[in-house]
């Protein structure tokens, strides 16, 4: 027996404004609880909501983004619903006539790519936070509370766990190059639910639909909606019903389990909110958002690969984030060679990045210098080796490459040696018994030569030069 | 000495106080006065601020001496008790409220204090403005100064009791189907309700959202336009507040030009009480003798007013009274074992029946199944009535109708059954579903002595016309010169 | 078509009210009578009636500038369920959220 899997997902992304949706708390984190709360969004008696400008535009950014069609009239409508992190007993949200709807993404397929059809976007508010203490009672912060969401809802395209992932993936990637959202799903600013439903292949009617909620990873999407499917599937396969409910995924166990009491289907009583109008935007100030929007991932993706010539890996890591790619093609810029650039970069900036725990993008090392280093790679007037020893002095200054390959001739391939010229004539005088060795055969004594020029250097000066010179000398 | 004082308009108080003849301490010590005098009888207040108003009329008159005075310094003002006023109780007669002291304050008690107002106190009214007959409220009735067996109106029940009996010079309400209209008229006294969005509703207690104005209660037409604008104005933190020009009141003392002036057919109904009718109809002659022509015209869809009013607006109200539930504010029981029960709970002792009633009604309203029958079909019905006024102003300037269908009625009267308070709204609650500005004026005395109302509605945003007519009226008759003898204390 | 006592009681749920059977009993009666004037707009034909018009000038927004929060005198001025500046509430059984 086949069975189909249909996945949706739902994903709510907190914006990154500087206030909240409907009042001007800022969003900034603090530590302290219900610092960064007003009567507004505490839900006092006699206040009212404002719309935030950002919020708009943001949520309009993300939206061409996704190809959507922006409604120029969009109404925001209250979702009636009791619970302690919701002070006004509804939540502003959009229900009718949402700010966007249509739009795709493109996901990567072994045919291509798969087509994932979005049904909308609209902006709403976030609810407070809880924090259940050990005896009976539940803590309230609603410094969230009122923070500017935008929820997009995909049609049900969706067949796999794995498939699902790199649907979040790729709206996380491109909201994050937008910079209208952090995304991170740890820190709860990234969020997503699934609804799954399993159907016989070839049936038409749709399978029980269960929603999946409290992913807060990526891994645990897929954990979640594989063991769900699997799940579902034992059921229809024991001739068994599967349930219409929502369920949290376990982390622990892996499993999922139906939420208890749960109120199956909530009657949310919307209308369109009368405290404020209907969210009017003209076309011009859609066209200058537009206008405005940083180019989208795919798009880098394909003109690195054909403009750059890099490989799909070097591409991806490269376009991770969109201060990383900006970094890459400002050394570009500034003259480095792409590939050489990339290799380096994936290379010991990489590693540098690593081991001190920062974005590549905020590599110490500016784009000029960095572009000068990389030239002086290209121009092969230094090694890879001396390059890296270079890099490890530019950290330190601020001078250029070229400057401390200047001050520091042993870096250098070609160019003024004369002072390591001259060591190594010494050196090989005073090891005439190795060289006799050499010239009769035992070509091994090179490396010996080597050690005795390296020592009397102490490790200052490139084995790769020294032994450019020492083999010369030798030929000689 | 009180009561002359008492008796003053804000007109003629700033007068008297510019110019050193009286002094705000005075005036305001005489208003103290007469609220110790009238409030165990009228029971108007809720909350009265005896210190907080001798010490700023003090700083009042020192404004004056230096001329630094604003249009309002040193005036004595009460507000109804559902407009927030910062670090004083609001309450809005409701025992959910009983304790709220609100940390912010709102856009009409801000704009007062900027003008140099001195707060006597809160006044009492129906539970957050639920209600015709201030019957409704967590500290016991008002009382009707013309006989305190009766209904003095409402929800602004206690504003207009006390601007009658002159236990404040002038006072802020609220109307969202009738408020400050029916008992204005039930009290003899002016009540304005302002174009909905003319005044800024931040500070006004949610009822419902669409419909809610704030505006006052006044002895004359020109205190209402002194007030209307003192408070209107666009405000950016009511996305609904209107972005115009503030009404023009300067020329209104002139005699009014000539009006064309509209009677509907659909209000001189069988429910319109005899006395009531007749005092209408002569103020209706008194108006074409002094100039304005009349015609009849038609509001077809009135009818349906009622009906199409009482769904949206406990609908909006169902949403707007769940954010009570004893956590951040208001009452709170906290007995109980988890979330669900601590607001069943709270809001069960918080709230009493009429506010529990609309709740009821606006929830089923808005619920599955029903969204389309109730809550859609009002807001379309809504539409029509709203074109049905805007055709009635293509050919005339100002509609007039009785204010209410009859005069106060007694305590008890309308308690038993649930819908004859309601049907008593139908001339007040058009105009607002239609957004539209209106006035209640006195326009006589029934045989018991009970005034009687006269109300004019205006084009939307048309205050000042609206205004003229009603002060030219006012002008020309002496029903407002009559007050009510409220017994004294002793 | 009129209300029953269960969709009464459903309702209450909704709103977050509780009654005794006999106040239950009352209510719907109360509601009955209302609903019945209520039907009344059953009459009108509003099929053709557009919704309100909305207005075509864009909607002004709110500038993106933080302004200063409640002190934490201020936020729980109203209550005295507060523990470490957090309010309280009994335990939540329907988790929304596991933990946070």
């Amino acid at each position: 027996m086949q069975y189909e899997v249909i996945i949706g997902l739902e994903i709510h992304a907190q914006l990154k404004t500087q206030t909240k949706m409907f009042c001007a708390d800022s969003t900034d984190h603090s530590e302290i609880p219900n610092s960064r709360t007003c009567p507004i969004c505490l839900g006092m008696p006699g206040t009212l909501p404002t719309i935030n400008k950002q919020a708009v535009e943001y949520a309009i950014r993300a939206a061409l983004a996704f190809n959507c069609k922006i409604n120029n009239t969009s109404v925001f409508a209250r979702k009636n619903y009791f619970y302690p992190d919701l002070p006004k007993g509804y939540q502003i949200s959009q229900y009718d006539k949402p700010l966007a709807e249509g739009g795709y993404i493109d996901l990567p397929h072994e045919n291509g790519s798969k087509r994932i059809d979005l049904e909308r976007i609209h902006l709403e508010e976030d609810a407070g936070k809880s924090i259940h203490n050990n005896g009976d009672t539940t803590l309230l912060n609603y410094n969230r509370c009122g923070v500017p969401l935008i929820e997009i809802v995909s049609m049900p395209q969706l067949s796999s766990g794995q498939e699902a992932v790199q649907y979040l993936k790729k709206i996380r990637q491109t909201l994050i190059y937008l910079d209208v959202c952090d995304g991170n799903m740890e820190l709860g600013n990234f969020r997503c639910d699934a609804n799954i439903s399993v159907r016989v292949a070839g049936q038409a009617e749709l399978g029980a639909k269960v929603e999946l909620k409290n992913i807060n990873s990526f891994r645990f999407v897929k954990k979640g909606i594989d063991f769900e499917i699997r799940r579902q599937t034992k059921l229809l396969e024991n001739g068994q019903t599967v349930q219409i409910q929502t369920r949290l995924f376990d982390s622990k166990t892996g499993q999922t389990y139906a939420m208890r009491n749960k109120e199956q289907s909530s009657d949310y009583r919307y209308f369109p909110e009368p405290d404020l109008l209907p969210l009017v935007i003209e076309d011009n100030f859609i066209a200058e958002i537009k206008t405005s929007l940083p180019e989208l991932p795919e798009q880098k993706y394909t003109r690195f690969i054909e403009n750059y010539k890099l490989s799909k890996n070097q591409a991806t890591m490269l376009m991770e984030n969109r201060q990383c790619a900006g970094y890459f093609e400002s050394c570009v810029a500034m003259g480095a060679d792409p590939i050489i650039l990339a290799n380096w970069i994936q290379g010991p900036v990489a590693n540098y990045a690593n081991v001190n725990n920062i974005e590549i993008a905020n590599f110490p090392i500016s784009a000029p210098r960095l572009a000068g280093l990389i030239q002086c790679l290209e121009q092969k007037k230094i090694t890879r080796v001396s390059a890296k020893a270079i890099m490890e002095k530019m950290l330190k200054n601020y001078m250029t490459a070229q400057q401390i390959l200047d001050v520091n001739p042993q870096y250098s391939l070609s160019g003024d040696t004369e002072k390591l010229q001259k060591l190594i004539t010494h050196v090989m005088e005073n090891s005439s018994d190795l060289i006799y060795k050499y010239h009769n055969g035992n070509k091994k004594v090179f490396g010996a030569i080597m050690g005795r020029i390296m020592q009397e250097t102490k490790g200052q000066s490139d084995p790769e030069v020294i032994s450019r010179i020492l083999q010369q000398k030798l030929d000689d | 000495m009180v009561d002359n004082l008492s008796y003053l308009t804000i007109a003629k108080a700033v007068s008297l106080l510019k110019s050193k003849k009286l002094s705000s301490v005075e005036l305001t010590g005489a208003y103290l006065e007469k609220i110790k005098l009238s409030q165990p009888i009228l029971n108007s207040y809720i909350t009265i601020l005896e210190q907080e108003a001798l010490v700023k009329a003090q700083i009042a008159d020192e404004k004056y001496s230096k001329g630094t005075n604003g249009i309002l310094e040193g005036i004595p003002l009460a507000l109804k008790d559902n407009l927030i006023t910062q670090n004083i109780r609001t309450t809005c007669a409701s025992k959910m409220l009983n304790n709220f002291v609100p940390p912010y304050d709102g856009d009409t008690s801000a704009k007062l204090k900027q003008h140099g107002a001195v707060l006597l106190g809160k006044l009492n009214m129906d539970e957050f403005g639920m209600g015709s007959s201030n019957e409704h409220s967590f500290f016991g009735p008002a009382k009707n100064p013309f006989d305190t067996s009766r209904s003095p109106g409402g929800s602004s029940g206690g504003a207009a009791s006390a601007v009658a009996s002159s236990s404040c010079m002038a006072a802020l309400a609220t109307d969202t189907g009738g408020s400050i209209r029916q008992p204005a008229s039930f009290c003899g006294v002016v009540g304005l309700r302002p174009t909905y969005g003319r005044v800024s509703r931040y500070g006004l207690v949610a009822f419902a959202s669409s419909l809610d104005q704030t505006g006052p209660i006044c002895k004359s037409v020109e205190d209402c336009a002194i007030l209307l604008d003192a408070i209107s104005g666009y405000d950016k933190k009511d996305a609904t507040s209107v972005n115009i020009a503030k009404a023009d009141i300067s020329e209104i003392s002139q005699n009014s030009a000539p009006l064309k002036i509209g009677i509907p057919d659909q209000y001189l109904s069988d429910d319109l009480d005899q006395e009531v009718g007749e005092s209408v109809e002569s103020a209706i002659r008194h108006l074409e003798k002094a100039g304005h022509s009349i015609q009849r015209i038609s509001l077809p869809h009135s009818k349906y007013a009622i009906a199409a009013y009482y769904i949206i607006v406990s609908a909006e109200a169902s949403s707007n009274l769940a954010r009570y539930d004893g956590i951040r504010y208001g009452l709170n029981e906290e007995t109980a074992e988890n979330f669900d029960q601590l607001f069943k709970q709270n809001r069960n002792q918080g709230f009493g029946e009429e506010v529990k009633r609309r709740i009821m009604l606006g929830s089923y309203c808005l619920s599955a199944g029903y969204y389309d029958r109730y809550y859609s079909k009002a807001m379309k019905t809504r539409q029509l009535i709203t074109e049905d006024f805007n055709t009635a102003f293509n050919s005339v300037d100002i509609i007039v109708t009785p204010t209410s269908p009859t005069t106060a009625f007694k305590l008890q009267e309308k308690q038993k059954d649930v819908l004859s308070m309601y049907l008593a709204d139908v001339y007040t609650i058009p105009p607002n579903l239609a957004g539209l500005p209106s006035i209640s004026l006195p326009c006589g005395y029934d045989k018991k002595g009970l005034p009687i109302g006269l109300q004019m509605v205006g084009r939307a945003f048309d205050e000042s016309t609206l205004l003229s007519l009603a002060q030219d009226y006012e002008k020309k008759t002496k029903w407002h010169k009559k007050k009510p003898e409220v017994p004294d204390a002793v | 078509m009129t209300i029953s006592k269960v969709e009464t009681a459903k309702t209450a749920e909704l709103a977050k009210l509780s009654f005794s059977a006999s106040e239950l009993t009352a209510m719907t009666v109360e509601l009955k009578t209302i609903l019945s004037y209520m039907n009344k707009l059953d009459e009108l034909d509003t099929d053709t009636v557009s919704a309100k018009s909305i207005p075509d000038t864009p909607t002004v927004l709110r500038d993106d500038t933080p302004m200063r929060s409640l002190t934490p005198n201020q936020v729980f001025l109203n209550s005295e369920n507060m523990a470490q500046f957090h309010f309280i509430v009994p335990k939540v059984i329907d988790l929304k959220n596991e933990s946070e």
